[in-house]
């Protein structure tokens, strides 16, 4: 269970951190529900490692679990994913500016040096 | 692509941020404007409507500097520490203590500044922070810093444009 801004990051991060992972959510990411069999048939891992895999996804809240009889079914829940890509945004808007204003700097201390040296 | 438009930040074992970026400019220069607090106090400061109040940098071993900003809004935020090492143009090292208006970095941090002249004329900057513990590093890392973890950038890269696609 996630309970702040920062454990839904580690989550996300490491759910995203195996191909295996990812490989499942970009085919979930039509929004088409499918059951576990199905959606690990394509890939070449264990019945064990594919459960483990969608465990991973399913703790980090990217995907929902259906239960009907013995068939279990998954769909992709995206909003972790926009929590992850916001951070990403204000990280950029935080310290990008920064150094933009310090290219700015450096910019002019070249002009003035050049300006000296051409006296 | 200019050759500074690539800044990158790095989570590096439990406690270390490690920040990076090309500067389109000589060593010596860029070395000028990391430590002449006329300088850093333009350019050192958060995003829309923060301004520099106070800049002052004694650089030499065991000299004090002190960053200090305020915003529009009346908040104000201050940042100081003390020099450990300087070594121009290439390394500074200083302990950095957020006084008041960043309660996610509660604590001492060592900052560790690099500048490398590279052949084309322009210069590596490297930051090295070091948290005093994980949660100190982790929360400066979820109120805006980037994890740097090229590989799930990619991921996510990829699988936001699968969802958007």
């Amino acid at each position: 269970m996630v309970t702040d801004s920062t454990d839904v990051l580690d989550a996300t991060f490491h759910a995203l951190s195996h191909p295996t992972r990812r490989a499942m959510l970009a085919t979930l990411a039509d929004g088409v529900e499918r059951s576990v069999g199905e959606l690990a048939a394509p890939f070449d891992v264990s019945l064990a490692a594919s459960s483990k895999h969608l465990k991973v996804l399913e703790a980090a809240g990217l995907i929902e679990r259906r239960v009907v009889g013995r068939t279990h079914s998954v769909r992709i829940d995206a909003s972790p994913l926009a929590e992850v890509a916001d951070w990403t945004e204000a990280f950029r808007a935080c310290w990008e500016p920064t150094f933009a204003r310090l290219d700015g700097v450096l910019e002019e201390m070249k002009r003035h040096r050049k300006a000296r040296r051409d006296r | 692509m200019k050759p500074n438009d690539t800044l990158k930040v790095t989570a590096r074992g439990d406690r270390e941020l490690v920040i990076e970026r090309r500067l389109d400019a000589p060593r010596e220069i860029a070395w000028e404007a990391m430590t002449r607090p006329e300088l850093v106090g333009r350019w050192l400061r958060g995003p829309g409507g923060w301004s520099t109040s106070e800049c002052t940098i004694d650089l030499r071993p065991g000299g004090a500097f002190r960053h200090a900003w305020r915003h529009e809004d009346g908040r104000e935020m201050a940042m100081s520490g003390t020099i450990r090492e300087v070594a121009a143009p290439e390394r500074l090292v200083r302990t950095e203590r957020f006084e008041f208006g960043c309660e996610t970095q509660a604590g001492e941090q060592l900052g560790t500044m690099t500048l490398d002249a590279l052949d084309d004329g322009t210069t590596a900057l490297r930051i090295v922070v070091l948290y005093p513990t994980r949660e100190a590093r982790d929360g400066t890392l979820a109120s805006g810093a980037n994890e740097g973890m090229a590989e799930s950038y990619a991921a996510l890269d990829d699988v936001l444009n699968e969802l958007g696609g």
